[in-house]
């Protein structure tokens, strides 16, 4: 009976790795989408009261989406260089729009509401879109905030990952959304197409997750 | 000085002396609070080999992180019913990244420490993003925690807050030691 018990205990964790590895927990079915692959399209309300589709976000060189909320500290203090980003970049041709998808009924600092007040403080040039039923969240597979998501004029994703290396200005050594960016806007082969996004996890409803762990 | 000075002087000397000591020990950390240390790979990598020979549990996290922050309690609960000479929790903040500087992280992991009565090592990362996403193959959420074997070998990793029954059995390992 012992043996049978660590037996099972042994296959358990085995197959807990093998469906963990080392990537972050997404809901079933669900994964990051690969570079090549095309944006799904939406319509999300925006806190300025109107509605925008991927079509209406859309630039003529391409397009960012970038996954943020309000309750995150490491996302929060990466919305200053996403207003000066979205200042450069729509200039050259590059529609920007945030989406917040967290769960509100577990992070209430993630409500419509409140993402009204901090796109008035924090002054957002970019429409910050509410994803309430999480199905676009589904759909691009964010990890964390922030996690950006960098399509061409063919809504193909051309880069997906951290906007840089380093939280604090003075130790950025890799600018790989910026290097994305202009890659794109100049019309050369984007170097570095996929990075690792740091931050905090996408809070996903339970009912999405189907799963009784609470994802960090 | 005669001897009436002399007893003012030496009260005083007293008083102040014992405020000092009131000071110093509202400065400390509760009973069986752990050391609270800063360093970059290279100090977690020797953290690590200083804890061969026992199973070690790696948790990545910050007080910033609110599932990180709710399961402090298990993890102390689990760090209280495992044996230290066998097992060995090792908290790693990511406080830094956020933080203005590293004494304010480091602060911040202090006086998180001393009201929760962290009663296992933590250390401050203080390096780059790229270095620690290395060092742990992190796939970018927090928390994660990675169990290494005596031998220092990765044996299981959980990304996310820790779940009832992953923790029921880290505890139920102790026979496993």
């Amino acid at each position: 009976m012992r043996i049978n018990r660590w037996i099972a205990r042994l296959g358990c964790a085995i197959i807990a790795v093998v469906l963990m590895g080392a990537k972050a927990p997404l809901p079933p079915g669900v994964s990051t989408l690969a570079i090549g692959k095309l944006a799904t399209d939406f319509k999300l309300p925006g806190t300025d009261g109107k509605d925008y589709t991927y079509a209406a976000i859309a630039g003529k060189i391409g397009t960012l989406v970038v996954f943020t909320c309000n309750h995150c500290p490491f996302a929060v203090a990466y919305q200053d260089r996403l207003v000066t980003l979205t200042e450069t970049y729509t200039k050259k041709g590059i529609g920007v729009a945030a989406i917040s998808c967290n769960d509100v009924r577990a992070f209430p600092d993630d409500s419509f509401e409140k993402m009204k007040e901090r796109a008035a403080s924090a002054k957002f040039n970019f429409p910050y879109l509410y994803d309430e039923s999480q199905q676009i969240a589904m759909a691009y597979g964010p990890t964390v905030t922030p996690h950006v998501f960098l399509f061409d004029s063919t809504r193909t994703l051309v880069y997906q990952g951290r906007i840089d290396d380093a939280r604090k200005e003075s130790e950025i050594t890799k600018r790989e959304l910026t290097d994305a960016l202009e890659a794109l806007t100049s019309g050369k082969k984007i170097g570095e197409s996929e990075t690792v996004a740091f931050g905090c996890s996408i809070k996903w409803k339970p009912e999405i997750m189907k799963t009784e762990e609470t994802e960090g | 000085m005669n001897s009436s000075t002399r007893a003012v002087v030496s009260l005083c000397l007293v008083v102040y002396l014992f405020a000092l000591g009131c000071k110093a020990a509202s400065d400390q950390a509760p009973a069986g609070t752990a050391t609270v240390s800063v360093g970059g790979v290279d100090g977690i990598d020797s953290l690590l080999n200083s804890h061969q020979g026992r199973w070690v549990l790696v948790n990545l996290w910050a007080t910033w992180c609110v599932p990180c922050v709710a399961e402090t309690p298990d993890l102390i609960a689990l760090h209280s019913s495992l044996p230290a000479e066998r097992f060995v929790l090792l908290g790693i903040s990511m406080d830094n990244v956020v933080a203005a500087t590293i004494e304010e992280a480091s602060q911040k992991v202090s006086q998180f420490g001393a009201r929760q009565g962290l009663p296992y090592q933590n250390l401050v990362y203080n390096g780059t993003l790229d270095d620690i996403i290395a060092r742990f193959d992190l796939p970018g959420p927090i928390p994660v925690s990675i169990l290494y074997n005596p031998s220092g070998t990765e044996h299981e990793r959980w990304v996310g807050q820790l779940a009832a029954d992953d923790l029921g059995r880290l505890r139920s390992m102790d026979g496993s030691f």
